[in-house]
């Protein structure tokens, strides 16, 4: 899809399925190209697995994953962040999204490798199993949202430092907000 | 001879993890912990400590099988390392080191319960 089209295709209904579906394709391969000029050893999305295999709220996730990346490497440009890139974001594209995770495990993906956030995922669903036989629906929900944010907040400052980890949560929860 | 400095936290975590034997991964070690030591530690504490003690070099891991209750997920077994024998061993022998010939003064009335 060319710039001029996207244009276009924004006057038009903003608000349908196909049109939100066009709109964030349309800045993942601006992300994609922005990484590609960022990060020699980045490797480009496979844009079909993307655009046939997923859904808008997958795709979305992407879409703010990605940002992440991004966002922290103009922030830290080190070889570290570059492999990290190398690491997250082909691991997701590639592999994660073929199987269809959760919002959890995709979360959890941007702060942890991907062996840690499969296990760390099981460890919280067995968890949140034995917290809901024995206390109210609400308190089992509440258990499971409370210990995730912990989780992922220490597991971000941890892996991006505090200013960044800050930055990209309020930035995807914004995102979030707004979508 | 240098060791690798560890905290308190990362002791009793290291505890744990040799108390729990094979079965050492996330929720035995939690469970374990808020067991002996009362805290009921979250899994990102817990998560936080057990990565920087795999940064160190002082555990190792190796993920296990999936199981329905775990939503078809992997467990993540972790294991002491020969570093972290070492370390612990050498951590708790300078704690035993600092309070050898120390008596604890008697507590006054009352003191336990307030």
């Amino acid at each position: 899809m060319k710039p001029e089209d996207f244009e276009r295709s924004e006057n038009q209904d903003a608000n349908t399925p196909e049109e939100r579906k066009r709109r964030l394709l349309y800045k993942i391969r601006e992300l994609d190209a922005k990484l590609l000029c960022c990060a020699p050893v980045y490797q480009r999305l496979d844009f079909s697995i993307v655009e046939e295999d997923l859904d808008i709220r997958e795709i979305e996730i992407l879409v703010h994953a990605i940002e992440i990346e991004y966002w922290r490497m103009r922030a830290f440009d080190s070889i570290y962040t570059r492999n990290s890139i190398e690491l997250g974001i082909r691991w997701i594209a590639h592999e994660y999204l073929s199987k269809r995770g959760s919002l959890i495990d995709m979360l959890l993906l941007i702060v942890v490798s991907p062996d840690a956030a499969e296990a760390a995922a099981g460890d919280l669903i067995e968890e949140y199993g034995k917290v809901k036989a024995r206390r109210p629906l609400w308190f089992s929900e509440f258990w499971l949202w409370k210990e995730f944010v912990i989780l992922w907040t220490l597991m971000a400052v941890r892996r991006f430092g505090r200013a960044a980890a800050i930055g990209g949560a309020l930035r995807v929860f914004w995102k979030w907000i707004g979508s | 001879m240098n060791h690798t400095k560890i905290s308190d936290r990362e002791i009793e975590v290291l505890l744990m993890i040799l108390g729990c034997g094979q079965n050492a991964y996330g929720p035995a070690i939690r469970d374990r912990l808020r067991e002996r030591t009362g805290d009921a530690t979250s899994f990102g504490a817990l998560y936080s400590v057990l990565d920087r003690l795999e940064e160190k070099g002082l555990v190792e891991t190796r993920m296990g099988e999936a199981t329905p209750e775990r939503g078809g997920k992997r467990k993540r077994f972790f294991r002491i390392s020969g570093a972290g024998q070492l370390a612990l061993q050498h951590a708790l022998l300078k704690q035993d080191r600092v309070r050898e010939g120390i008596v604890l003064p008697e507590l006054p009335n009352g003191a336990i319960t307030a």
